[in-house]
């Protein structure tokens, strides 16, 4: 299968005074046409703002560097003209929170057109009917919302729906998806995750979830990239990595979700201790030595490289653990 | 919407009718004898008396109001003590000025403060926005009466571009009519697009850190179009409203600007009414100029309603 | 190293300082000024600036100078008790407003009442039945600031009450009044102080605009907006006389909004402009 997109070495660098800090540090992956990968991690460990690097749309003040490559053109190299050329028309993304995603003063028709208008330069017939159809095709016939229909009439499902349709306006070949539907109920969930994966797999999409849901990865993703405090820590198969975690980090995220539903009453349920250090405060060492319960001097002087561990399974430690 | 629409126009009419009530109260229940003020101190009783009933004062406070607020409803107003024709009359001529200052100054204030307030906040943290913030700053503190005063010196005295005061009426020459009124609308309007332009900016930097902007942008629209298209029609919504809470300030203003520009407006012939003690005049002005207020407000809510349906039902904070 | 920070509320500072120009002067007025302000000096009329009439005399001889001190502390006071005024009323109310039931209709309708009568209307009313004076140009200018105390009264106290202290409180058997008055009040102090500060420039100019209308406060005591009004017609050969009363004004107004911008973002760090 040949490769779509290509991450290598991206770093985001934030400025505070005169000193810096990483919000990623060279993190590199790749995904095939029509592959999916989960992006997985705790809050603060830089998966938002890996997403928003990808579809060029950082907050000002963050520096990317490295390489983003799109079909083998590297996106932070283009112009923003051309980049903004990519945006909904080769990379689409679905954000996390429906009820503040949609404009609330304009009606969804025209929130779903305007991409349609602004990219394929559709006239305003056009791309009305194709809106008109890509909400139907998203489970929003004419009997559950009209285009003239304002966001706040809708469910936070149906909005979903909406958000959806508006990133596959353009049939773009990477979809990126944050933290998609963790807002919704647990039913509601369930259908929105099912329409999507069946639209990515209708259109040979590729699909970049992120998530800090287990369960999302298993169902949705063929490969997961587990990223903690800006670096990559482990990047596996997902069924892989459900078999044997070799990154403590990973161990102690699946420790915390997994095992929760069949913990014994009266046991504490397992929580990986401190948190995230934040940008601005990570030493030189492994960024997770301070967490870490298989802690050993040679940890900290520097960060420890990403490798291999297993059948295209690789990790970023110097004392994995090792299952039995 | 029509429901919002029915409790916004219901509201209005409760205001209404108590802004009347305060308004016949204050001139009429206050110690103090009209006729005696008009007829001077050396008044005969008999004078007095005649005056008491001619005005209508020897009637019962209740009675009195029925008789002031049937006659508003039935667009009958009083008549003036001192000129002795119907306020209406009077009001017909003056409103001809005082009606399009408040309108120019309006119109003037949304288009400068407006897009001022949406460049700058495009321009967040560069130095043409503090420089616009400060300037806007500046502006928000000056008197209308002051700034007119600095306007002739400039336009009229120094430069002499415009008249510096007076009216020549609409009928020989209706430009001659506006040019009297650029100046006193600038007087007006600078201090008011200040106050609109520094809300507008906070209000359109409040909407460009929305999701949805970032929806817009990810779909590939430019930097413009998603903060024209998608950030300014959501900032308008508290920006309208302010407009509306800034309504009653800039309509005294006008009367203010009036006696700067020696315009013969409402508020010279309120005024005139005060010092000559025409308390039908008064009476009547004050309740049309807090018609207006409450008017523009219901206005101004119904068009916010409309810009975004969401505040339905629960009325603005 | 660090560069060191630059000032962080700098209208903070900026508000104060144009503030101390125009108050000490003013409040120095009570005890002395470089001339008696109503000393009238045909022989020495409309003087331009000098080191003896820093501002020079306007039409009668009197010191420009001295006579917009004691106007600016006049004006100061009126602003300062009508301010007082709407607080007083309008504190109370709001938080009576805060009572479940019917309260919030009610702060609505009077806020939009209060909104209807701008001070110059409520001037004029009472002027036509009363004739000029303090008192009056005072309720005039507090009416129109009840509203705007009474809402936030009204918002504090209903984000303040259903909070965990607040119940401690009640379970320890506060009564409602205590209740309101050590747990509500301190926490709403600042915006209230804040909110005060803003008043008192839109007073400030209120004021003005009504004394130089000739309906604020009664003569002989003099008043900015009357200075102005009465030496109009000097703009000609005297434009110092109407520029500085102005001026005097603007800079009460804008130390009062820069003070107040100020307060808000030291106090209330989320109500700061965005980013």
């Amino acid at each position: 299968m040949s490769v779509l997109l290509e991450v290598e070495g991206l770093s985001l660098r934030v400025r505070r005074g005169a000193e810096y800090a990483y919000l990623l540090e060279r993190v590199g992956f790749a995904l095939e046409v029509g592959g999916t990968l989960g992006v997985v991690g705790e809050s603060g460990c830089g998966k938002s703002m890996l997403a928003l690097a990808l579809i060029g749309l950082l907050p000002r003040g963050v520096a990317a560097s490295g390489a983003v490559r799109l079909d083998g053109t590297d996106l932070l190299a283009l112009p923003e003209r051309a980049r903004r050329a990519t945006r909904g028309r080769r990379i689409a993304m679905v954000f996390q929170e429906p009820m503040r995603a949609l404009n609330p003063t304009q009606p969804i028709g025209r929130q779903v057109a305007e991409g349609l208008r602004a990219q394929l330069g559709l006239g305003r017939a056009e791309a009305d009917a194709r809106a008109r159809a890509l909400l139907d095709r998203v489970g929003l016939p004419a009997g559950v919302a009209s285009p003239h229909t304002l966001p706040h009439r809708l469910s936070g499902g149906q909005r979903q729906r909406v958000l959806i349709a508006i990133a596959l306006a353009c049939e773009p070949a990477l979809l990126i998806a944050d933290e998609f539907s963790t807002a919704l109920d647990m039913g509601t969930q369930a259908q929105v995750l099912a329409l999507l994966a069946e639209l990515v797999a209708e259109r040979r999409m590729a699909l970049l979830m992120i998530t800090h849901d287990l369960g999302l990865l298993a169902q949705v993703c063929a490969r997961a990239l587990v990223l903690y405090a800006g670096r990559a820590v482990e990047a596996a198969p997902t069924a892989a990595l459900f078999a044997a975690r070799r990154h403590p980090y990973t161990e102690g995220l699946f420790g915390c979700s997994l095992h929760a539903g069949h913990t014994a009453p009266g046991t504490r349920l397992p929580t990986i201790r401190g948190q995230v250090p934040p940008p601005f405060a990570r030493g030189p060492g492994c960024c997770f030595a301070g967490r870490c319960g298989r802690v050993e001097p040679d940890c900290l002087p520097e960060q420890p490289p990403l490798h291999a561990a297993g059948p295209a399974h690789r990790v970023a430690c110097l004392h994995p653990v090792v299952t039995v | 919407m029509i429901r919002a629409v029915g409790a916004r126009l219901g509201g209005m009419a409760l205001t209404l009718l108590l802004g009347s009530v305060i308004v016949f109260l204050l001139l009429n229940a206050l110690p103090g004898d009209p006729a005696l003020v008009m007829l001077g101190l050396d008044a005969t009783p008999d004078a007095v008396v005649r005056l008491h009933h001619q005005l209508g004062l020897d009637l019962p406070l209740p009675l009195r109001y029925l008789r002031w607020a049937g006659g508003l409803l039935t667009l009958h107003l009083g008549t003036s003590l001192t000129y002795a024709v119907p306020v209406s009359q009077l009001l017909a001529d003056r409103l001809r000025i005082t009606l399009p200052l408040a309108g120019i100054t309006l119109l003037l204030s949304v288009a400068i403060g407006l897009p001022v307030g949406v460049a700058a906040a495009a321009r967040q943290g560069r130095v043409s926005d503090t420089a616009i913030m400060v300037a806007a700053q500046l502006f928000k503190a000056i008197p209308d009466f002051w700034g007119g005063v600095l306007l002739i010196l400039l336009f009229a005295l120094v430069l002499h571009w415009l008249p510096s005061g007076g009216f020549p009426g609409w009928e020989p020459s209706p430009l001659a009519a506006l040019r009297a009124l650029v100046l006193p609308a600038l007087a007006l309007a600078l201090p008011q697009a200040a106050i609109l332009a520094r809300f507008m900016r906070s209000a359109t930097l409040g909407a460009l850190s929305e999701d949805f902007v970032r929806t817009a942008r990810a779909k590939g629209l430019g930097t413009q179009a998603a903060l024209w298209r998608h950030a300014v029609p959501n900032a308008l919504v508290p920006v309208i409203t302010l407009v509306g809470i800034q309504f009653p300030l800039l309509l005294t203003g006008t009367i203010i600007v009036e006696t700067v520009f020696d315009l013969p407006g409402l508020g010279r012939l309120v005024l005139e009414a005060i010092d000559q003690r025409d308390l039908p005049v008064v009476q009547d002005i004050v309740l049309l100029l807090v018609g207006l207020v409450v008017l523009v407000n219901v206005a101004v809510d119904l068009a916010a309603l409309r810009l975004d349906p969401r505040l339905g039902g629960e009325r603005r904070a | 190293m660090r560069r060191p920070a630059p000032p962080r509320h700098p209208s903070l500072w900026a508000g104060t300082l144009i503030l101390a120009l125009v108050l000490v002067p003013a409040a120095l007025s009570a005890v002395w000024t470089p001339f008696p302000p109503g000393a009238i000096d045909i022989a020495h009329r409309l003087l331009s600036p000098s080191l003896r009439h820093v501002l020079g005399t306007d039409p009668f001889g009197r010191d420009v100078a001295s006579r917009l001190m004691v106007a600016t502390l006049n004006s100061g006071l009126v602003c300062a008790a009508a301010i007082a005024l709407g607080g007083l009323v309008g504190i109370p109310l709001g938080l009576l407003g805060a009572a479940p039931g019917w309260g919030g209709a009610l702060v609505m309708r009077i806020a939009d009442l209060g909104l209807a009568f701008p001070p110059l209307l409520t001037a004029a009313m009472l002027v036509a039945a009363e004739g000029t004076g303090i008192a009056a140009e005072i309720v005039a200018i507090g009416a129109f600031n009840v509203p705007a105390f009474m809402r936030i009264a009204r918002g504090g106290a209903l984000s303040v009450l259903h909070r965990d202290f607040i119940a401690a409180a009640r379970v320890a058997g506060r009564g409602r009044v205590a209740i309101l008055l050590e747990h509500v009040l301190p926490n709403i102090g600042a915006i209230l102080l804040v909110q005060a500060t803003l008043a008192l420039a839109i007073a400030a100019l209120s004021e003005a605009g009504l004394s130089y209308l000739g309906l604020g406060m009664p003569p002989p005591l003099p008043s900015l907006g009357r200075i102005l009004a009465d030496d109009q017609a000097r703009i000609f050969d005297a434009p110092l006389l109407v520029i500085a009363p102005g001026a005097v004004v603007a800079l009460l107004v804008l130390g009062c909004n820069l003070l107040g911008d100020g307060l808000r973002d030291r106090l209330d760090p989320t109500l700061a402009p965005v980013r």
